[in-house]
């Protein structure tokens, strides 16, 4: 998959590390930096199509396939530089190998924060907003008058009347109108595992959160789509806030 | 032990709409004029089949984009297959073929057919002595790979370099896109049923190739004949999944389905309207199936259907460029 990164500010950095690194040859100037991503209900390992989880609703559900870009991540250091990269990558529980995100590389220094849209901002959903390849043609959002991409595609079964009786849910979050809908992740950086000069992030998404707190996702109220739906977007906005949690640095 | 370099094969130019991303090509074969002329002249040939009297176009047959009008293939012995044949359009841009994804790439794919019993029930051994024995095809292969050698390898490089040519971007869909021509009332209110959650067909069907060559079970059955995707990976959840086919050019590739149940497109669409079954396996992206299936009024049928007819691009059919080059 291509990622187009356009560090900016590692000059500054660059300059900074290579007198630095006249000085003291041993220390390496940058590291890749790496985004590992998995997926949990509340503490448990998703398990896609098999497992039964179950809704605050008292509704059973099943995920089979949850599709989400994650773009423009900003790494602030302890000095208070931050150093924005702008990325757009598009995790897919089904392909392990989307996973490993691999972001690039980038100076090496003590991060303490890490940022990044949940989603695609206003410049990027938009029609030809990314790149053309067949996996972003995947996730268009082809509603007229409101083009752009799904930046979410959630879909599994849920257990409708508390019988077993399985009906179908689609999640799909992206633009209605004029909102975007994307969310804005911030998170502390906890203090690296092991010193080394690559920056591997493990980062967990908790789907359970999606679906709970401070709303509860209705399945019944939304059942066959919400793609026209701001209300439904709303409140998958404010609850997609916190499923994020950084695991570990460098483990 | 290869050093002769006699030739150099000339790069082939691919004009492709913009609007397709950029057609992938596996760094061990290029496509070359001389490689996708060997492999079109292959794809014709009885050669490659047990009795010599079929070949990959006997089943994939232009005047149907490269399908069959059959609802099951017929292969060399008169043995009948279990499945419908499938077009080969816009196929470079796939990497999971047939319809329960067996093979990875057109080389891997192209493999399969010559020794498969229900299809053109050869060998390998014997349909590359035959082509070593032929009076043009060394000297073609020699023109397209720089090799004498001739082997299996080589000759299925050649037909997926063909099939990489099999591109369809002309369609009026294609024109409208880039503006240079407009849909008529009926095609618009149709596309607007496909590409929302009214009849939701984009959901698997939406992208350009109007396929997003993933696996699902689409309701077609509650207890499935051919398991289709279960049989590749032997898992329960599998089962009555097929890859997604493309929608374009669909006026030519009847029957339709994977076993060809339906021979026209308003059974199609009266099946994802009213006839839609639920099971274990459905899959998420299936709609209201507990009333069987989206609901289309006659009105919203007939739209969808002129939409779905936008898809044609006679262009492909007509193409001289895929016809037999032995006629
Ligand atoms: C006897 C009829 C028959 C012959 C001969 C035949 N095919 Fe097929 N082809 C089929 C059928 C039927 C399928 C679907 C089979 C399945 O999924 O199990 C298929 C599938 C394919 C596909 C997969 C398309 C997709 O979208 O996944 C390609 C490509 C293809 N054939 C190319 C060839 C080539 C190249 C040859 C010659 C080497 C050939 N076929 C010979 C009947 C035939
Ligand atoms: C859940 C994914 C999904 C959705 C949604 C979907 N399809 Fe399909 N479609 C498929 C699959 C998979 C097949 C092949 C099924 C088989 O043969 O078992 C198929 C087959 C077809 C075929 C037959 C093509 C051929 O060459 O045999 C047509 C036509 C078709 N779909 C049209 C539509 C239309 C129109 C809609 C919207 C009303 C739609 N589909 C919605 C997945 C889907």
């Amino acid at each position: 998959m291509h990622t187009h990164i356009y560090i900016t500010l590692i000059t500054i950095f660059a300059i900074a590390l290579s007198l630095f690194g006249a000085t003291a040859c041993n220390v390496k100037e940058s590291g890749e930096f790496y985004i590992n991503m998995y997926h949990v209900v509340q503490k448990e390992n998703l398990q896609p199509e098999d497992k039964i989880y179950h809704a605050a609703s008292g509704h059973g559900y099943k995920v089979y396939r949850l599709k989400y870009y994650l773009s423009q991540i900003i790494l602030e250091d302890d000095k208070g530089e931050s150093l924005s990269i702008d990325v757009v990558h598009l995790f897919d529980i089904l392909t392990p190998k989307t996973l490993k995100f691999r972001v690039g590389k980038i100076p090496v220094s003590n991060y303490t924060r890490l940022s990044f849209i949940f989603g695609l901002d206003k410049e990027k959903n938009v029609e030809g907003g990314l790149e053309n390849t067949l996996q972003n043609n995947n996730m268009e959002w082809p509603i007229i008058g409101e083009k752009g991409y799904h930046y979410m595609k959630f879909e599994g079964k849920y257990d409708s009347l508390h019988t077993g009786i399985m009906k179908n849910y689609h999640i799909h979050t992206g633009p209605t109108g004029n909102n975007a809908n994307f969310i804005t992740i911030d998170l502390p950086l906890p203090k690296p595992i092991k010193e080394q000069s690559d920056l591997i992030v493990k980062m967990e998404m908790d789907i359970h959160k999606l679906l709970h707190g401070p709303h509860d996702y209705d399945f019944t109220e939304f059942d066959h789509g919400i793609m026209d739906n701001q209300n439904a977007q709303e409140i998958l906005k404010e609850n997609g806030g916190d499923i994020f949690r950084i695991v570990s640095v460098n483990e | 032990m290869n050093t002769n370099l006699k030739y150099i094969p000339t790069p082939y130019e691919l004009n492709i709409s913009e609007k397709f991303p950029e057609l992938p090509i596996p760094e061990d074969n290029p496509l070359t004029v001389e490689g996708v002329e060997l492999g079109r002249m292959l794809f014709y040939d009885p050669i490659l089949s047990g009795d010599s009297t079929q070949s990959c176009s006997s089943c994939h047959t232009q005047e149907f984009a490269f399908s069959d009008n059959r609802r099951f293939s017929v292969g060399v012995d008169n043995k009948l297959g279990n499945r419908n044949s499938m077009p080969i359009i816009n196929s470079g841009w796939y990497n999971k073929f047939f319809w329960d994804g067996r093979a990875n790439s057109l080389e891997e794919q192209a493999l399969d057919p010559v020794k498969n019993p229900i299809e053109m029930h050869g060998s390998w051994e014997v349909a590359i002595k035959r082509i070593k024995a032929s009076d043009i095809y060394p000297e073609l292969f020699d023109r397209a790979f720089n090799q004498t050698q001739i082997s299996k390898e080589l000759v299925v490089k050649a037909i997926a370099q063909f099939g990489r040519t099999l591109i369809s971007d002309n369609s009026k869909y294609d024109k409208v896109l880039r503006k240079e021509t407009s849909f008529s009332e009926a095609e618009l209110r149709g596309l607007n049923l496909f590409f929302t959650e009214k009849a939701d067909c984009f959901h698997c069907h939406g992208n350009i190739l109007f396929s997003d060559a993933a696996f699902h079970n689409s309701g077609l059955d509650e207890f499935p004949n051919d398991y289709g995707l279960e049989h590749r990976t032997k898992y329960r959840r599998d089962r009555g999944k097929f890859k997604t086919p493309t929608l374009r050019n669909l006026v030519f590739t009847a029957p339709y389905m994977h076993d060809g149940r339906f021979s026209t497109l308003e059974e199609v669409i009266d099946f994802y309207s009213e006839g839609v079954k639920d099971s274990p396996t459905i899959d998420p992206l299936m709609k209201y199936v507990e009333r069987g299936g989206v609901q289309l009024s006659e009105k919203e049928k007939s739209d969808l259907l002129a939409f779905l007819m936008t898809l044609t691009d006679s262009t492909f059919i007509d193409n001289p460029a895929f016809r037999n080059p032995f006629e």
